[in-house]
Formats: structure tokens, sequence, C-alpha cells
């Protein structure tokens, strides 16, 4: 898709996006409005607008017509590309609030590294080309001038950076790693039950049903269920087909996610890579 | 002729029950065979003895809109182990699924053999709705082994539901305020891969090669000031040396003189003072074998002419230390 046809799907996006907040007094007619900049949202961020910005904005506009489910998934989407977006932490962070009630502390999903979440590409490249620089004065300083404290100076300040940028760099592979290999779940069917097993006839690990939005990580697969891990400790298995399950690793996202989709009885690929059940979510 | 002698048998034990429970052992959840325990219907319940476990709903209130709740209670009394009675999961049952929406709510204690389960009901359509009776099995230890099991009910009781007291409200939009406001896109975005860093790290060789070689061809009067540097320590050494003669200690003074050019020229770690400590410093660092050899003959040769009066005299010393620090400047 060419950049002015992309550019014009997130103007109209953007356009019913303003007309809901324009028509605000009338909730209903707000919500039409939202329903339909998300779904606009949804078909640029398919064609390949994929913006930290242009997620922030899907995300609030499937709030803001009553989907919290996709609109969880929506800024996972964004911080699958962006970890280090502060607004989109910020937006997810709010929405989790009004997700989950407050006496419901073990369903808060744990945080993850300051370092991922704060450390961008960007700043990882400054501060590599000061180390380089550093380094680089100091083997001047050393071998043209035979200053060897200012030299000394240098070469340890340079050091110091270059392990910095190594370290930062290992940290955000390793979460990433750890994250692909639990994909994110959100919760998309109100009324769920979280069981103990695979099947309905298997007792409740909970007794309280699950919000709309939740987030959970997958552990497993059987069948049509899936086995999920919310907040620190609570495990049990959900139905496939009542979540949505956020895969952004490469298996997915390519022609092996149809085979391996095909493969489990009860699963579908869509091309934003979410793998949902066979409700067509 | 059985059937009496049966009947005339249950009502003598219920009579003696208080000599009955007397005599029964006390009887643990645990104690009962896993496939009992899981059976349909049976929550866990321990009734005292052969005393009769009585089930009951009750509902507050008893009048209630099509959209609102109302509580309703299901008390189970007396039993032995009020902790270990598991809650009837009502949402699963399809009879009560029907009627109303179900939510779980706390447990109550009331009593220490009475326990109490809250839920919360939405009825799902108006009239007068009947909550379903709910069948209870508990374990009644008093009796004999194949008739511990009992079944009793709560006994169904009704809610009337009138229609919605108002009209439903346009529903406002519920969300997070910050989010009723698009975000303005940046005017500039900066892709960077997440391996961008390792393009100046890769360079930094290249870059100090070429910095070497710039820097000389800018300064080509750098390394000589360095060298400079160094032909003026030693400058100042000899000429001290020349002096050391007309000093009151003049095997102290070369000695002096030659640790402190060693010191700016090497330099020393620490400030070393004595003979040990010098040798010990040349030995931590880079000077070669035969220099740091020579450097221990003079200050041992100072040492033997300050402490123990050798015939090595000021111009010997002085001599010896000069010829040392032009052998190294050469």
């Amino acid at each position: 898709m060419t950049p002015l046809l992309l550019c014009s799907i997130l103007g109209a996006a953007n356009e019913r996006f303003l007309a809901g907040l324009a028509a605000l007094p009338d909730s209903q007619a707000a919500q039409l409005q939202f329903a339909a900049a998300a779904r606009t949202y949804d078909e640029a961020w398919h064609a390949g607008a994929k913006e930290p910005v242009v997620a922030q904005n899907r995300g609030r506009a499937h709030c803001l017509a009553g989907d919290k489910a996709r609109a969880v998934a929506a800024f996972h989407d964004g911080l699958a590309l962006a970890p280090w977006h502060t607004g989109l932490h910020a937006d997810l962070q709010q929405l989790r609030v009004s997700i989950i009630p407050p006496d419901d502390r073990e369903l808060w999903p744990p945080s993850s590294s300051f370092i991922r979440q704060r450390v961008s590409p960007l700043d990882r490249l400054l501060i590599a080309c000061v180390a380089s620089l550093m380094v680089t004065a100091g083997i001047i300083a050393r071998i043209c001038f035979g200053s060897r404290y200012a030299a000394k100076i240098l070469l340890l300040a340079g050091g110091t950076g270059v392990l910095l940028v190594i370290g930062c760099a290992g940290e955000s592979w390793r979460e990433e790693q750890q994250e692909k290999a639990t994909p994110i779940v959100v919760i998309a069917t109100p009324d769920l039950i979280l069981r103990t097993g695979n099947a309905a006839f298997y007792p409740p690990r909970r007794e309280r049903p699950l919000p709309v939005g939740l987030e959970a990580r997958c552990l497993a697969r059987r069948g049509g269920w899936i086995r999920v891990r919310i907040g620190e400790t609570l495990i049990g298995w959900l139905p496939a087909d009542a979540v949505i399950i956020l895969d952004h690793s490469p298996r997915f996202s390519s022609k092996s996610a149809n085979r391996s989709a095909a493969g489990s009885p009860g699963f579908a690929t869509t091309s934003g890579g979410y793998v949902v059940g066979s409700t067509g979510l | 002729m059985f059937w009496t002698g049966k009947c005339l048998g249950i009502l003598l034990a219920s009579l003696a029950g208080v000599n009955l429970q007397a005599q029964t052992p006390a009887v643990k959840l645990a104690d009962i065979p896993a496939v009992d325990r899981d059976a349909p219907d049976f929550y866990g319940a321990l009734a005292k003895g052969s005393d009769r476990v009585s089930v009951t709903w009750t509902v507050d209130p008893e009048v209630v809109p099509l959209d609102g709740t109302t509580s309703l209670r299901l008390r189970i009394e007396p039993v032995v182990n009020p902790d270990e009675v598991r809650r009837p999961a009502l949402m699963e049952m399809q009879e009560f699924h029907r009627l109303f929406q179900i939510e779980a709510r706390g447990k109550e204690r009331p009593g220490p053999e009475v326990v109490v389960f809250c839920y919360h009901l939405r009825p799902r359509q108006a009239g007068v709705l009947a909550i379903p009776s709910l069948k209870f099995r508990y374990y009644r230890p008093g009796f004999p082994e194949p008739r511990r099991f009992q079944t009793t009910y709560a006994r169904s009781i009704a809610v009337t539901v009138t229609p919605a007291m108002k009209a439903p409200e346009v529903s406002t939009i519920r969300a997070p305020a910050a989010f009723f406001q698009l975000v303005p896109e940046p005017s500039t975005t900066v892709h960077v891969s997440p391996w961008a860093w390792l393009i100046p790290l890769g360079c930094t060789p290249l870059l100090a090669l070429l910095g070497v070689i710039l820097t000389r061809w800018l300064f080509p009067t750098a390394a000589r000031r360095d060298r400079n540097g160094q032909i003026s320590l030693a400058r100042k050494a000899l000429i001290a040396l020349a002096q050391a003669g007309h000093d009151v200690a003049p095997a102290r003074a070369v000695a002096a003189t030659v640790i402190e050019y060693l010191q700016r020229r090497i330099p020393l770690t620490g400030k070393p003072r004595t003979t040990e400590e010098v040798l010990a410093a040349l030995a931590a660092s880079d000077w070669p074998e035969h220099r740091r050899t020579a450097v221990a003959k003079l200050l041992q040769r100072c040492d033997a002419a300050r402490y123990s009066g050798s015939r090595d005299d000021a111009e010997s010393l002085a001599a010896f230390a000069q010829q040392l620090i032009r052998s190294w400047e050469d």
C-alpha cells in the first residue's frame, strides 16, 4: 500500500475519532463513531501504519467504542513495536485500573523491567556513539600526546558506556525472548471462569469470573483450551475461543502461522498476528 | 415384619441420639473415600453424629426490579466442618442460570456450626420467579455405613421481579479521562534499529586509527613535545646530580634525585622512599629487567655509602647515576 493511501486512511480514522468526540453528548452516536474509527485504525495498522501513536489512538478508539479487550490488544501491539513508549504504557496502565477490580490484586500483571520500558534504541545508539568517541579520544591522547592520565579517564568512561550499552541490549533481548515464549492473552468474553483443567467439567480455579480485557500469559495449548498464568501465580485453563492471543513472534506473522494454526483445532490466525477462536473475534 | 423392625431400630437409634453421638468416633472429611468426596451434590458437609443437616435459602429483598439485584443466602447447619464446606456453583446450574445472572459473593460464619454462602442475583425476566430447590448431600457419621450419605433439599422460594424502575438511560461512555483526546502524530519520527548501537562500537578501531593519523598530520610536533618533556626531565635530573656533591649528605641526595626522576619518568605506583620500596614499585611497572638491576645496584651503593661508610664518594655515585640516565635517554 502506498504511503499516500496509508495517510488518507489514517486521516479518515482521525476524522472519525474527532467526530466521536464532538458527538459525546449523545453517547450512542459517539460510540458508533468511535467504533468506525477503531475499524479504520485496524485497517491502517494491518496495512502497515505501525507507529506507536497509531497504536495509542487505535487502543483509545476501541476503548471508547466499548471494546476493552481489543483496546488492550492494540496497546500491546504498539508495545511490541516500541516497548519504551511512555504514552502506551500510561494508557495501558489507566485501562488496567478500569478493568481490574481494586480488591483483586492477584490479577495484576507483573511489571516488565525498567531497562526495556525506558531505554530506546535511539538512547542506546547515542550512548554507543559517545562511548566510541571517548575510547577514540583516549587512544589518541595516549598515542599522540603521551597523556596517560587523560587516556585512562577517557578509556574508563568509554568502556563503561560500552558495557552499559551491551548490558541494556542483552537485557532487552532476554526479555523479548521470554515474552515470545509466553504470548499475551486478553480475555474477550464476559463471565469467563478460570478452570483447573482443559474442559468445562473441571472445577473453577477461582469463583469470581474474569473481567473482560484482563491480560494473561499463554503457557500451553491443548485442544481448544489454553493454559494461562494470570498475575504472578494464578494458573488455570481457559477456552481458546474466549480469548485473544497476541502472538508477535515471527512464526505467527509469516506463512508458517497458517500451518501452525491449522495444526491446532479451534485456532485461526488473523493478519494482525492475533490468534483467536472459531467465534471470529 | 422386617420393615417394622428396621423402622423401630431407627426410631430407637434417634431416641438414643446422644448416646449414639457419644459412641461415634470423630470423622474428618479426609477419612471419606475420595470417590465419595467427589460425588455430585456432595459439598463436603459432615453432620454432627446422627443430627440432620438443614439447608435453607433466604433472599433479601424478595421484591426486586428487573434492573436491580437481590442477595441470596444459602444457610447450612449444623455441620462439624463449616470451613471445609464448598460453595455450590449456582452459576453453572442451568436451572439457575436460565433465570438469573449470578455472582458469587462472600462466605459468612454466624455460628460455630453454621456456614452461609452469599450470592448476588440479577433477574433475567420479570414476574414471580422461583429460586429452584437445591439438592444437598451430606455425610452423617452416626448412621450405619451404607446409609451415611443423606440427601436434603433447600426448598424453593419465590422472588417477585417487577419491571425496570426507570427507563434505561442513555449509557455514558466509561473510559479513562485521558482517552477522550486524539494523540497528535509527532512532526518527525526517527526509526532506529534495536541493533544500531553495534555500528559505532564496531567502527571504534577504524575511528581511532583515523584519529591518530589525523592528529599526527594536524599536530606534527605533539609527539616531539612528549619526547621533549622526557629530555627536560632528564636534564633537570643530571643538573641535580652534578650539584649533589655540594650537599651535606651527597649519597642521600643522589638516591633522592634518581628516585624522583624515576617517579616522574615511569611513573611509580605509590610514593616509594626506601630502596626496597623503589625496587618493588619498579617490579610492578613495565620497566625493563636490566634497567631495574642497574637501579638496584645504584641505590645499594648509595645505601652502603650512607650507612656502612663504603669507599664510594659523591663524585663516583653521581657519575654512575648520570651514566645510567644518559644511557636510558639515548
